[in-house]
């Protein structure tokens, strides 16, 4: 910005160089202090302490003096069949979630911005499984799918089936984690997808109706590719979010049966706060922390090449 | 055409029922009697009531844990809010080197997983005695808060057209002046915005209010899980709790309405 400078030395002359046009003009500076000194304390010094913990062995008993072990929990943590299934289970998690509620949320925006009547209050009714909190969706949930009050078996029982104990299950315990993901999270990208088709210009439109262009090749030929970065930011906010899920699994099936639910999130809070090996945990969230800076590094270029 | 719409009207109809019965369900289960929200057929028709609330109250000091809930929403709000717009400002108005640096720091935090944070933190606080506190709890909302608003602000900021400091600077105005009596003025709806999501983010927050508090900074969201953590469910009183945690949620949900877009997406889409 170099009018910035010119319009200061042409006022730093006439007016006193008093402190207070000192601190003016470094203004850009003091303004990022108090910022800058909260992210250092609530989060670049939380990560760079989560590796001087992971170099020492912190159980329940020796968190006053810890013995140093160096790399040994990070080796551990790299070495553990553990870790990788819980990254496993995270990647179907985040995968499906993510693909089935782009695939309804998209499609359910196409819905909603054809219609006319009650297209507000449909808007403002589809957003609010979003904005439940997680551990109320976890809770709702757990009382639908319960095995003897739920309605989800009463339904069941009514259509001639049997019970299931779905969050009891090996197999349907995950599945059904997701379902209640989508549950949730298909508004969020119901909303920001029906913001993006709202927010397209009309005139392509009216050329592939004039080519006599299918419904089908307009939303492959026009929509799609106009959506295009809005479908990038939406699925990386998603996948952000999803990566991140811990209430509602927690709370629903704390990571059981077994480990069939045990994403990463559970896995880590189980070491720290379940098994008190805050050492390992440390090695374990700096391993994660790794892998999220090479997702967000990727995500950060699928973004900037659009531009 | 006209098939066509009947097509949407059903796909909107039948995603209306899939996303609102399970949030009525619990609403509804709220107003029954302890025992009738057990009962298996369920019961449709019964005379409201609001016992299930009574033994909330009762059972748990509600009101204690609402205020928690509330003053570390407000705290770290208020702090975020104050500190950030002030970062975000500076951010839009300057250039400053290496900006796809901040981006991605930016972008980092947003994509962290909070859970690695616990583990230093809980140590961390334990060490200066602060576990079990509002205040190092808001230090932790703070993280989550705080670069959430950096990001909303700065994006808000750019695009407010910068002629309107430059005549303010022409007219002798300081530097602090213009941003302070011109431009934060300007910038009061996307406060509000982020003051909301803020406040949205805060009153939801579990994983670290489950894991650095215990009885005496617990806040609502804790609560409620522990009713279902237990072996055996009060089906009752849990609706009743998931019911009254979810009212806040809908009324900030209709402040937000028309930002709400902007909001989750942090500006990127309009």
């Amino acid at each position: 910005m170099h009018h910035d400078q010119v319009v200061s030395s042409h006022y730093a002359a006439p007016r006193k160089r008093s402190i207070l046009s000192w601190l003016d003009e470094r203004i850009r500076f003091i303004l990022l202090i108090p910022a800058f000194l909260i992210m250092t304390l609530v989060f670049l010094y939380p990560v760079v302490y989560t590796f001087y913990l992971s170099f020492h062995d912190w159980t329940f008993f020796t968190l006053d003096d810890p013995p140093f072990v160096g790399l040994r929990h990070i080796m551990h943590v790299l070495q553990d069949t553990g870790f990788y299934m819980s990254l496993g289970r995270t990647a179907i998690y985040v995968g499906v979630g993510v693909f089935l509620q782009f695939l309804l949320g998209f499609t359910l925006a196409l819905a909603v911005n054809r219609i006319k009547l009650g297209h507000g209050i449909a808007t403002t009714l589809l957003v609010l499984p979003m904005m439940v909190t997680p551990v109320v969706v976890g809770l709702i949930w757990k009382f639908i799918l319960d095995y003897n009050f739920g309605i989800f078996n009463y339904a069941l029982t009514l259509l001639g089936f049997g019970k299931i104990a779905v969050l009891n299950s090996n197999e349907l315990a995950l599945p059904s984690l997701i379902m209640v993901d989508t549950w949730q999270w298909t508004s969020f990208m119901f909303i920001t997808l029906l913001a993006g088709l709202k927010s397209l210009p009309g005139e392509p439109f009216e050329a592939a109706r004039m080519d006599g262009a299918t419904a089908w090749q307009t939303l492959r030929h026009v929509t799609l590719p106009l959506m295009k970065r809005v479908i990038i930011v939406s699925l990386v906010l998603r996948t952000a979010g999803a990566i991140k899920v811990f209430d509602q699994i927690f709370v629903l099936t704390g990571g059981g049966p077994g480990t069939a639910t045990e994403t990463t999130s559970i896995l880590l809070h189980r070491k720290a706060f379940v098994d008190f090996d805050f050492g390992y945990a440390a090695a374990f969230a700096i391993v994660l922390t790794v892998f999220v800076g090479i997702l967000c590094w990727m995500a950060i270029r699928s973004l900037y090449s659009e531009k | 055409m006209q098939r066509k719409n009947v097509l949407a009207y059903g796909y909107v109809g039948i995603a209306l029922v899939v996303f609102l019965f399970p949030i009525f369900w619990v609403m509804f289960t709220s107003i029954k009697t302890p025992v009738q929200a057990f009962q298996i057929p369920p019961v449709w028709i019964f005379k409201p009531t609001l016992e299930n609330y009574a033994i909330v109250f009762s059972r748990q000091p509600f009101v204690y844990y609402f205020f928690n809930s509330f003053i570390v929403t407000a705290l770290s709000t208020a702090l975020s809010i104050v500190t950030g717009t002030l970062a975000g400002y500076s951010l839009a108005r300057f250039r400053i080197k290496g900006q796809k640096w901040v981006t991605f720091t930016v972008f980092f935090t947003k994509m962290f997983p909070p859970i690695v944070l616990v583990v230093p933190f809980f140590i961390m606080f334990r060490q200066v005695g602060g576990t079990d506190n509002l205040w190092t709890l808001t230090l932790a909302y703070t993280s989550f808060n705080l670069p959430f608003v950096i990001w909303l602000m700065w994006g808000f900021l750019k695009e407010l057209p910068e002629s309107l400091e430059e005549a303010a600077s022409i007219d002798g105005t300081s530097r602090f002046g213009a941003m302070w009596r011109i431009m934060l003025p300007l910038a009061k709806p996307g406060v509000a915005v982020a003051a909301i999501f803020c406040c949205m983010n805060s009153w939801n927050e579990f994983l670290f209010a489950l894991n650095l508090t215990g009885t005496h900074a617990k806040t609502l969201p804790v609560m409620a899980a522990n009713f279902v953590t237990q072996e055996a469910i009060l089906w009752g009183p849990v609706t009743a709790a998931g019911t009254m945690l979810m009212i806040p949620m809908f009324i900030f949900t209709l402040l937000i309405q028309k930002h709400l877009v902007q909001g989750l997406t942090m500006g990127a889409v309009k």
